[in-house]
């Protein structure tokens, strides 16, 4: 009775890091919600700007419980315990488009990262140009 | 507890020169096996006008820096096939004929 109660007891300490990574997690992915995309309205004369952006985050979390006893059966001494977590995360956002509600209308004003795109295009043409000599030593 | 979730999120409405805008954005949420960690993407979809006298409509909101990423990576990958496929066809013709000499 006691070894079950005991064990009861193990697996609630336990289970209790595991849940409170979970709810942490279910935090931070709250975290990212329309006040998080969209941001604050500015006026400018008579029109409103509402600047969006795109968020991304990750998270991990690790937790974990142990316990021990030393010696066997009779002679089982002392026991121990231990437990340990640890965890991580970051967060990037980059813009996306205003929107602009002016007197004649809603309209999207993209936000063009040429920098990105140059960044993606240096490193296609890199692949190509790494394909095209295999080709020629071939 | 599923492993890819993708939801629609509507936020607090916004009044702009007589209108009412209504921000809409997208979560994509990836939760990898064990529980303990995620992926959360949150990205802008569109918005709604509430006009006086009109009906009401969705503005959508496209990010154009990531169409031009992905029309490169595309572009990438259907060059790099067909130089695959073409140096194969290569690889091939050069066999048969070094077969036929060596015939």
């Amino acid at each position: 009775m006691n070894d079950k109660s005991a064990t009861a007891t193990l697996d609630e300490k336990r289970m209790k890091p595991m849940q409170m990574t979970e709810e942490t997690l279910d935090r931070f992915i709250k975290t990212v919600n329309v006040s998080a995309v969209f941001g604050e309205p500015v006026k400018a004369g008579e029109n409103v700007i509402i600047p969006t952006a795109q968020v991304m985050g990750g998270m991990g979390f690790g937790a974990g419980f142990g316990s021990g006893r030393q010696g066997r059966g009779e002679e089982a001494g002392n026991t121990g315990e231990g437990g340990g977590s640890g965890g991580g995360g970051r967060s990037m956002s980059r813009p996306v488009a205003a929107v602009v509600a002016s007197p004649e209308g809603v309209r999207v004003e993209p936000v063009i990262d040429k920098t990105r795109i140059t960044l993606t295009g240096m490193i296609a043409g890199a692949l190509l140009g790494l394909m095209f000599i295999r080709r020629l030593r071939a | 507890m599923r492993f890819y979730e993708s939801e629609l999120i509507t936020g607090k409405p916004v009044s702009a020169s007589g209108r009412t805008i209504i921000p809409q954005a997208k979560r994509t949420i990836i939760r990898m096996p064990g529980r303990n960690r995620a992926l959360v993407i949150g990205r802008p979809a569109a918005v709604l006008v509430e006009e006086p006298g009109r009906e009401e409509y969705l503005v959508p909101i496209r990010d154009e820096t990531d169409r031009a990423r992905r029309t490169v990576f595309i572009q990438l990958a259907l060059t790099l096939l067909a130089g695959g496929l073409l140096g194969r066809k290569r690889r091939v013709r050069r066999d048969r004929a070094a077969q036929g000499a060596i015939r």
